[in-house]
């Protein structure tokens, strides 16, 4: 049975730079950063300081404020961005047959909600712990407040992989939906990392970029040469994908289509990338030909980028070993410069990237790019967007535990 | 039966909790009515109201007396028991 197209048909998101996706977009083309002092928990004696936090979020404009005591901010974060990707794609769910469901990606899951309990935990004793620890902490909380607030009765995964947990989310819906098991499914990723404890962890790690206190939107500089490290971030992004035949008969808008997805692991080290590439360069080329392309097919790159010194030049190398030649005239960028990372929502946001990208002709920039690193000389479209009518579009997102995902998505003609 | 002015400023705390629960103005919350049917809450609700009280009074409510504490006078009959004003 041959497979099945699959396209993206609405868009949500809440970013630290844009809330919606228009405000998303414009945010990106202008090279607007989302990432300022953190101001959620005091940070005065981190070595970071700096995070992509969201300061203009209001859930209860979006759900019932009763419903909320049983979300974490990563779950409302994630039901606000799903119901604006399913209130884009004008569908009413129930009519949806099979019924669609939610595959969702995060890493960290309801961390400020697990934190504050261990504190009462710790402060007051076990029966100071609150009923809803344990619904409100777990990963595929989120997963489970928009299949109830969404009325997506569909199958509900959660895919937890660090990183690249929402770009694996989406490959696995892409795959339930060619492979003819769904016709819809929302998918994409939700995390709201700025708690004590989570970031106190990060900062341990001393991935994370310790310079730029003082000049927080300035913090992260992905390819540049004096990168100093990731910004940890909140946010979500959701899309919702959708069999192809089945979208053109709603007569919905078609923002682009997947063509292909790609996992491995690099089986390396729990945190740090192979400083060869080679699992980097394999995912590429597997997801290529799932895709049934050429690298000389690709003409612009979200790169995973988290501006750690590690990460990017193996990207680097790895993107030279794939495209050869082609490589130079890859258009590059990276959202994380003005977002941050957002984690295993990181993903789906160089999904949004690309769809801007595709849909509008504009490649966004890479921020506070001022210094060529001579091992990342690629075209990172530094500073100022440009435009560029571009087809075909490939999303890198790399976790710890030493895995990988890989995205292709093309524009589709609308008629 | 609720007597006293103790009770009554009880009452008024416990609707209040009750009121701040449910999303709703205290005027809606009728004390004499079960608070599951009457306000929407389900059992899983149930033991995060009980979770504010016993947070708010510091006492801990015995699975056994959980059963019993069905209307908004329950509680304060409960908690008035217990010295709780």
């Amino acid at each position: 049975m041959p497979h099945k197209r699959v396209v993206i048909t609405g868009l949500g998101v809440v970013a630290p730079n844009g809330i919606g996706i228009d405000s998303f977009w414009s945010a990106l083309e202008k090279g607007k950063s989302g990432t300022k002092r953190i101001k959620a928990f005091d940070v005065s004696g981190y070595r970071c300081q700096v995070g992509g936090e969201i300061t203009d979020f209001d859930p209860s404009a979006y759900i019932d404020p009763k419903k909320l005591d049983r979300m974490d901010r990563y779950a409302q974060l994630g039901v606000v961005a799903g119901k604006m990707a399913l209130t884009d794609a004008a569908v009413d769910v129930q009519g949806i047959d099979p019924a669609p469901g939610v595959y969702l990606g995060s890493g960290l899951g309801g961390m400020l909600c697990y934190e504050r309990n261990f504190e009462a935990l710790k402060n007051r004793g076990p029966r100071a712990v609150h009923p809803n620890a344990v619904s409100s902490s777990m990963p595929n909380s989120v997963a489970g407040q928009m299949a109830m607030e969404l009325g997506l009765k569909g199958p509900n995964i959660t895919i937890s992989t660090a990183c690249s947990s929402s770009s694996h989310a989406i490959g696995h819906a892409f795959n339930a939906i060619r492979f003819g098991q769904s016709k819809m499914i929302l998918t994409g990723g939700a995390e709201a990392s700025l708690s004590p404890l989570t970031f106190a962890a990060f900062d341990a790690m001393r991935v994370m970029a310790t310079d730029s206190n003082e000049n927080p939107e300035q913090a992260c500089k992905p390819f540049d040469l004096n990168r100093s490290g990731l910004v940890l971030s909140e946010g979500a992004a959701m899309v919702v994908l959708e069999e192809y035949n089945s979208a053109v008969a709603r007569g919905v808008h078609l923002y682009g289509e997947v063509l292909g997805y790609g996992a491995n692991s690099g089986g390396y080290h729990i945190v740090a990338p192979d400083p060869t590439g080679q699992d980097v360069v394999l995912v590429m080329k597997s997801t290529l030909q799932d895709a049934g392309l050429q690298a000389t097919d690709i003409q612009y790159i979200s790169a995973h980028a988290t501006a750690t010194q590690a990460n990017d030049r193996v990207e680097a190398l790895a993107l030279k070993s794939t495209f050869g030649a082609h490589a130079e005239k890859l258009a590059i960028s990276c959202v994380k410069s003005m977002l941050g990372h957002t984690v295993g929502a990181a993903g789906v946001f160089g999904v949004l990237a690309s769809l801007l990208a595709i849909h509008k002709g504009v490649i966004h920039p890479t921020i506070n790019f001022s210094v060529p690193d001579p091992e990342c000389n690629l075209d990172v479209t530094p500073n100022i967007a440009r435009r560029r009518e571009i087809q075909t579009a490939m999303i890198n997102a790399f976790g710890f535990g030493s895995n990988n995902a890989c995205l292709i998505i093309r524009g589709v003609k609308n008629d | 039966m609720i007597e006293g002015p103790h009770k009554s400023t009880l009452a008024g705390d416990v609707k209040a909790v009750i009121a701040g629960y449910v999303k709703k103005p205290v005027t809606e919350i009728k004390m004499d009515q079960p608070i599951r049917e009457q306000l929407g809450v389900d059992s899983f609700g149930m033991f995060e109201l009980t979770f504010e009280f016993q947070e708010k009074y510091k006492v801990e409510i015995p699975e056994e007396d959980l059963k019993k504490l069905l209307t908004g006078d329950d509680i304060v009959n409960w908690l008035a028991l217990k010295g709780k004003q």
